[in-house]
């Protein structure tokens, strides 16, 4: 799809812009023209969304226009040579295709970012299936098959390997305590990649005698080729030892041939687990650096684990974050994982609160971290199996919320009465309102606000036997912890109550009475049809007894499919798939071909909420949205800036490439974004703005806008942390002050770089600042990213402190200064303003 | 009459107009408004007589009914009558001091010198808290927190106003809208979104060419110092304000180099580019900066003292050079006189002068940040913010959450009028004006949870060098006595011949208002930055709207409530 868009004329100067052939971009114009000195000179707008822009020229109206190769670009200016040919000229353009932008909009909005693997899957791959495909998998993500909560330990031969720089040429293979382990293909090579380029060791597929090259010592002397177990050939090699190892002197080693001090190497290996309680160490002499160690009982995949943790309420917070992180990393399921975000952060309640809850009940401080993280994981857990339900309504998630125990406590509803003269607490009843259903100033005032604060008098929390978990007319439990205390108090104390947390209604608390939401008030006339006018007030007759619990239920299902309810919750959904500046409170959908293109996608969603049936499907909105041609075109382009949690999964997500073996070329524990426990104040969530997941202070939850996540402070932190990320494993500032003991989150840019690029490539700086910046901004074209692309290449031939000239040519590919080289120009692309978007 | 027009040269139109051909060339002035247009903007003294703000937004509503009580209205006790009484704060309200009487005049009671009301000294072994009663504020009606005790000396220095009744015309009840009104100083306008501390920054002509002009420390820029011309600075931690390059530190002269580079390439408009584009810039002309501020944010280098005895602990002062206690307590060791004379290993909690926990180590952190940075550069406006005030449930009295929260800010206000008196540097104790916001008062009735609801009028604390409070005569307390231009009205809601109280004016249940927070931030703004009346009018839209009677007070013309006008404090 190529077309002109401006024609400027010099020899008379004429000029006169050619209308667009394509709506898309239909917004580039040459802006200045000159001639001074013999020499031509134009500029033009940028537009979005453009993969080449090129001067041509014409030496009269009636010839072809022709590429013009004498002159020099630079940000949208093209300066011809001193005394070249002149003429006519005018700007070709190559836009982006529609199925590329709009791979791109879909992988920034609804996943966390763009992969590698998912960008080859969708559009540059052999046989990519497209974006509308993806759009229909990720409606329908009960179709995806999704096994990170559910996997085994790794069992058969698992692949390892480490890098770093040697002082040493010697190769050590050692126990923790006595056992055995099966070893292969052992490997060492020079540079960072495994298996690339010659094996420096010999015999390491063990399919000759250990001896001469493999030399045992002192506890692993009974050592022994095997024939029992191989992961190629026939042999391998069984390592025994009768008790611990440490090197030298006392382990199995080989010296490998053409040792050089400070050259990076690479180890690799396969071993199978024997599940003994002992630990395999592979080090190089002399340092810690190559060294990797590992547990011959394999554990259970981290996310597998966590979610275990969780199911039996052995995780804290940051078990829970990790988890959670973790599944928006890796998870095939994208939009789920987005989609439980926003209804997390929409419904969004506060994990301290509910610790300072049962504070009132218990003293050990681990027991209540657990509590309260089951609180917020039980509602996360309900969340996702509605999302999971094609025809999962609006309702079903309020109703979620509402009877979630973490919201009861977070919203003060646990302790509010309307008994008697207690005056009830306004305070879920407000938000209830403002936040999660009509939006604020939309359709309610203060005295709908008191008169349903009566309404949730009553609902609060109670311990009550694990099969009565979601039942809020059960009795408190009867089983005790320890019958044998005498003390009558102690007995009959809830610390000695063995049950569930759960919401339970307390009848004596609730406001019997009658009340009127909404006395008379009727849908505003800017609604249009088929809302407008309609009267929907709410009278809950009085009510005595258990019945009273209806009260909140009556609210749930007046409140959830208003217009009021479709019109804000479908402009939280624009914002955040489209772009932040979608309003409630101020469309006139009377005419809709007066209103703006936001203003009808708003609309258009309100229609497929109040037409389904039942009401208020969310996938039927997100489908209206994902059909638009605001969310398609630039409308959802790199509008929008990525939250912390979006930025850091992102970053990850960016180099995350399947190697094989099990290898990937990003990896993150999750732990490493999140931090470890739940007042971690140092991890990079807190770090870039007190991203506090699952635990907000304040009920609005985190903003779509990106002005509330940017300032000097936060791009400090942004950059701390994608600088650290790009530090390789063994760099000893890594760490970066983020609260964690371990930074775990790991990229390999090189093996990516080398999985993507013919070799004779590695070596061009141009060929590997294009391949990132394709990866990085797949939405903003390579016209655009001119600039990017030519600061990259001076930034490859720059060396690392900033001022001498360094030709990254002249780099080793397998030496720890290339490595290092394009580890810090993905750091400073993913610092730059653009990795900020989405 | 319609309101006269309210305009800011928008920097997208005016770029559209002068700057987008010459993109390729000069990317790099994107940030320098035309000296043409500076000096257009910048009339009037903002910016250039010295003057500074320091700014504390209480987030969540602060109850200002706990703040400075109307002890002397009846109301405050009970809103029922003889023969059905209603208690109308029974678990949270203040408790009368027997020994004082509230209704005399005088200065304000200072518990920093003495044990109780009725005068008996104290000896330094006392803890720091040890009143506990409504402290009388000495204007015949109000009294304050006693948790605000440090506030006493301030007050009686003349220094510290105390504003009730703050408000404004249609009060939202909803946090985040409130604080967007109070923040860009227009409640409910579809077209002013940017930040009243942002724009006074533009007026002054320097927002586009000095690196640092509005500040804040938080975890976030705030709405009051947002907006799209020009980049205000927010620091969330002041050690680790740099890049860390790679590999390890060394590549972090290269990032920056870079990165400045890669900020400076032009690419189309998309909805928040030129945000970043700003904030990256000023990353990178502020890194300088903070850096050779950095010895002084750290712990080590808190060092500041106040010069005097502090809350009449005489042995620690005598054990310690002859100095008080350290202004900003950002460890144990440095809260109040936790650390006893005589051994560094005799500790005593009941002497800390503000709870000791991590809400307090980060708001000293942050405040101390932003005084230094008022105090050491051109920076005209600081600030930050302390959370919390959203008390529903469990509110507590004399003591408890509440109390605890305005202990932070009773020892802030205390320690910013040693800072700036002790160490001026860039800024005096004369030329910094201490604020507090937030978005509204509590209700005045307590819910069933022992806590307050959203409400209507709230309180403010101004103090600073040049403030016209207390002076023997005159009272630093404002809007909170039966004799103010608008009365405060005693006893409960719907009194024969009366009406209501004004702690009921609104709804039976929320205090009304007397001012608007408009007249207040209107009136520092034109007497203390110096912005001349033009200014003025587009930095507080609201003053360009005579019906809005900001400046002489009058009936509000948008719902009839008459209000006081500018509060004359300066």
């Amino acid at each position: 799809m190529r077309h002109s868009l401006a024609l400027y004329g010099l020899a008379a100067f004429l000029s006169w812009a050619l209308p667009p052939v394509q709506a898309q971009a239909a917004t580039v114009a040459i802006t200045a023209f000159s001639k001074t000195n013999h020499q031509v000179g134009v500029e033009w707008s940028p537009a979005p969304a453009i993969d080449s822009y090129r001067v041509q020229r014409a030496t009269s109206l009636a010839d072809p226009f022709l590429d013009d190769p004498t002159g020099f670009y630079s940000d949208f200016t093209w300066q011809g040579t001193n005394a070249g040919p002149v003429g006519f000229y005018r700007i070709e353009v190559t836009p982006l295709s529609d199925a590329a932008l709009l791979t791109a909009n879909l992988l920034n909005r609804i996943a966390y970012g763009p992969t590698p693997d998912e960008l080859d899957r969708i559009l540059t791959g052999p046989n990519p299936i497209g974006p509308d495909a993806y759009i229909t998998e990720q409606l329908n993500p009960q179709s995806l098959p999704d096994s990170l909560d559910s996997e085994s330990p790794s069992s058969g031969w698992t692949y390892v390997t480490a890098t770093g720089t040697a002082t040493a040429g010697r190769l050590y293979l050692y126990l923790s305590a006595a056992g055995s382990v099966y070893l292969d293909d052992v490997t060492v090579v020079k540079g960072t990649e495994p298996e690339t380029g010659a094996n420096l060791l010999s015999n390491g597929g063990f399919e000759s005698a250990l001896l001469p090259k493999w030399i045992s010592t002192a506890n692993f002397s009974t050592s022994v080729q095997s024939a029992d177990q191989a992961h190629t050939g026939t042999k391998s090699l069984l390592l025994v030892g009768t008790a611990a190892g440490a090197g030298s002197g006392n382990a199995l080693y080989q010296d490998f041939t053409g040792f050089v001090a400070g050259q990076v190497y690479t180890l690799s290996f396969w071993y199978l687990p024997t599940n003994q309680n002992v630990k395999l160490t592979a080090r190089l002499s002399g340092t810690d650096v190559g060294k990797v160690d590992v547990a011959l009982t394999p554990g259970l995949p981290r996310i597998t684990a966590a979610y275990q943790d969780l199911v039996s309420l052995k995780g804290g917070l940051g078990t829970l974050r990790s988890w959670f992180v973790q599944r928006a990393i890796q998870s095939p399921r994208q939009l789920l994982e987005v989609m439980s975000q926003f209804v997390e952060n929409h419904f969004v309640t506060e994990y301290s609160k509910s610790v300072d809850y049962f504070d009132r009940f218990y003293d050990d401080f681990t027991l209540m971290e657990r509590l309260a993280t089951s609180l917020e994981f039980r509602e996360m857990t309900k969340w996702r199996a509605a999302l999971l339900k094609p025809d999962c309504t609006f309702k079903e998630l309020l109703r979620i919320s509402a009877e979630s125990p973490a919201q009861i406590i977070y919203l003060d509803t646990v302790d509010s009465r309307g008994d008697g003269n207690n005056v009830a607490n306004e305070n879920y009843s407000r938000e209830v309102l403002e936040l999660d259903t009509f939006g604020v100033d939309n359709g309610y005032d203060q005295q709908d606000i008191v008169a349903m604060s009566r309404a949730w008098t009553g609902w609060a929390l109670k311990v009550v036997d694990g099969t009565n978990i979601d039942n809020p007319l059960a009795l408190q439990t009867t089983n005790k912890l320890d019958y044998t205390l005498t003390n009558a108090t102690a007995l009959t104390s809830i610390s000695n109550l063995s049950g569930v947390w759960a919401f339970g209604f307390r009848s004596t608390r609730h406001n019997a009475k009658e009340k009127i939401i909404f006395p008379n008030k009727t849908v505003p006339a800017r609604f249009g049809q088929p809302w407008a006018g309609k009267n929907y007030q709410l009278k809950l007759l009085a009510r005595a007894g258990n019945d009273g619990i209806n009260d909140g239920y009556d609210v749930i299902n007046h409140l959830a499919d208003q217009p009021f309810t479709q019109e804000f919750i479908s402009v939280k959904l624009c914002r955040l798939l489209v772009h932040e500046n979608f309003q409630h409170g101020v469309y006139d959908y009377r005419d809709l071909a007066a209103l703006s293109n936001e203003g009808r996608l708003v609309h258009d969603c309100m229609l497929a909420w109040e037409n389904g049936a039942p009401k208020g499907q969310i996938w039927k909105v997100l489908q209206v949205i994902l059909s638009s041609d605001l969310f398609r075109k630039n409308g959802g382009s790199m509008q929008k800036v990525k939250t912390p949690l979006e930025f850091c999964v992102s970053a990850i997500r960016a180099l995350r490439s399947d190697l094989g073996k099990g290898r990937f070329s990003a990896t993150s524990d999750g732990t490493s974004i999140v931090g470890t426990t739940s007042s971690s104040s140092s991890s990079p969530l807190i770090r870039m703005g007190v991203m506090k997941l699952f635990n907000r202070v304040e009920p609005d939850g985190f903003t779509e806008a990106g002005a509330g996540w940017i300032s000097g402070g936060t791009l400090a932190e942004r950059a701390h942390f994608v600088e650290s990320f790009m530090m390789s494993a063994s760099d000893t500032t890594k760490l970066d002050g983020m609260g964690i003991t371990v930074n775990a989150n790991l990229a390999l840019p090189v093996s990516l770089l080398k999985q993507r690029l013919p070799s004779a490539q590695w070596s061009d700086p141009s060929a590997v600042a294009s391949m990132f910046l394709g990866l990085l901004f797949p939405g903003e074209g390579a016209g655009n990213l001119e600039g990017y692309r030519a600061t990259s290449v001076r930034f490859l031939d720059t060396s690392d402190n900033g001022t001498a000239a360094s030709p990254f040519r002249l780099l080793d590919p397998s030496s720890a200064a290339y490595d290092t080289r394009v580890r810090a120009l993905v750091a400073l692309l993913m610092t730059s303003p653009r990795f900020q978007e989405q | 009459m319609k309101p006269e027009s309210f305009q800011i040269l928008s920097r997208r139109s005016f770029m559209d107009q002068s700057l987008k051909t010459a993109l390729g060339v000069a990317m790099s002035t994107l940030v320098d408004i035309p000296p043409v247009i500076r000096r257009a903007l910048a009339e009037g003294d903002i910016g250039i007589n010295g003057k500074k703000i320091l700014f504390i937004f209480l987030r969540g509503a602060n109850d200002a009914l706990n703040s400075v009580s109307p002890i002397m209205d009846p109301a405050y006790f009970d809103m029922g009558t003889a023969a059905t009484p209603i208690p109308t704060r029974p678990d949270i309200g203040l408790d009368k001091d027997p020994a004082v009487d509230y209704s005399k005049s005088g200065p304000c009671f200072d518990a920093t010198q003495m044990a109780d009301g009725a005068g008996t000294a104290r000896g330094s072994a006392d803890p720091v808290f040890s009143y506990a009663n409504a402290i009388n504020l000495g204007n015949g009606f109000a009294a304050l927190h006693p948790s605000l005790k440090f506030l006493a000396p301030i007050y009686n220095a003349g220094q510290l106003c105390l504003i009730h009744r703050v408000g404004y015309p249609r009060q939202s009840r909803s946090h985040f809208d409130s604080q967007n009104f109070w923040e860009t100083a227009a409640p409910y306008s579809n077209t002013v979104r940017d930040g009243l501390f942002y724009r006074a920054m533009v007026e002054s002509g320097l927002a586009s060419k000095e690196p640092l002009t509005g500040v804040s420390v938080q975890r976030s820029l705030p709405q009051i110092l947002r907006g799209s011309q020009a980049a205000m600075t927010n620091l969330t931690d002041t050690g680790r304000y740099s890049l860390l390059g790679v590999p390890g530190n060394t590549g972090a002269a290269k990032c920056a180099t870079f990165l400045a580079e890669l900020n400076h390439h032009p690419f189309p408009d998309k909805d928040n580019r030129e945000m970043l584009q700003l904030q990256y810039d000023n990353l990178n002309q502020t890194l300088g900066i903070f850096s050779d501020l950095k010895p002084n944010f750290s712990d080590a280098g808190n060092i500041f003292r106040d010069d005097g005895v502090t809350d009449g602990d005489s042995d620690w002062f005598n054990a310690n050079g002859h100095q008080g206690y350290y202004l900003f307590p950002t460890k144990a060791d440095l809260n109040g006189g936790y650390v006893r004379p005589g051994s560094p290993t005799t500790k005593n909690a009941a002497k800390y002068v503000v709870p000791q926990d991590t809400t307090s180590v980060e708001f000293f952190t942050n405040l101390k940040a932003a005084a230094l940075i008022l105090n050491k550069t051109g920076a005209v406006v600081a600030g930050t913010q302390l959370d919390g005030f959203d008390t529903h449930s469990n509110q507590g009295s004399a003591s408890g959450q509440h109390a605890n929260l305005q202990r932070r800010i009773g020892w802030a206000m205390y320690a910013l009028q040693k800072y700036f008196t002790r160490y001026a540097d860039k800024a005096a104790w004369k030329d910094v004006i201490v604020v507090t916001l937030t978005e509204f008062g509590r209700t005045t009735v307590q819910n069933s949870n022992g806590g307050t609801d959203h409400a209507e009028a709230g309180v403010m604390w101004v103090a600073g060098g040049s403030l016209k409070g207390y002076n023997g005569t005159r009272s630093g307390v404002l809007g909170c006595h039966p004799n103010d231009a608008v009365k405060w009205i005693t006893g409960p809601p719907n009194q024969a011949g009366i009406g209501d109280g004004s702690m009921f004016g609104v709804a039976d249940r929320y205090l009304k208002r007397a001012f608007d927070y408009r007249s207040v931030l209107g009136e520092i703004i034109r007497k203390h930055l110096g912005a001349t009346d033009t200014q003025l009018k587009r930095i507080v839209p609201g003053y360009a709207d005579k019906k809005e009677n900001l400046l002489a007070g009058g009936i509000s013309g948008i719902d009839g409530t008459p209000i006081i006008g500018e509060p004359g404090i300066l």
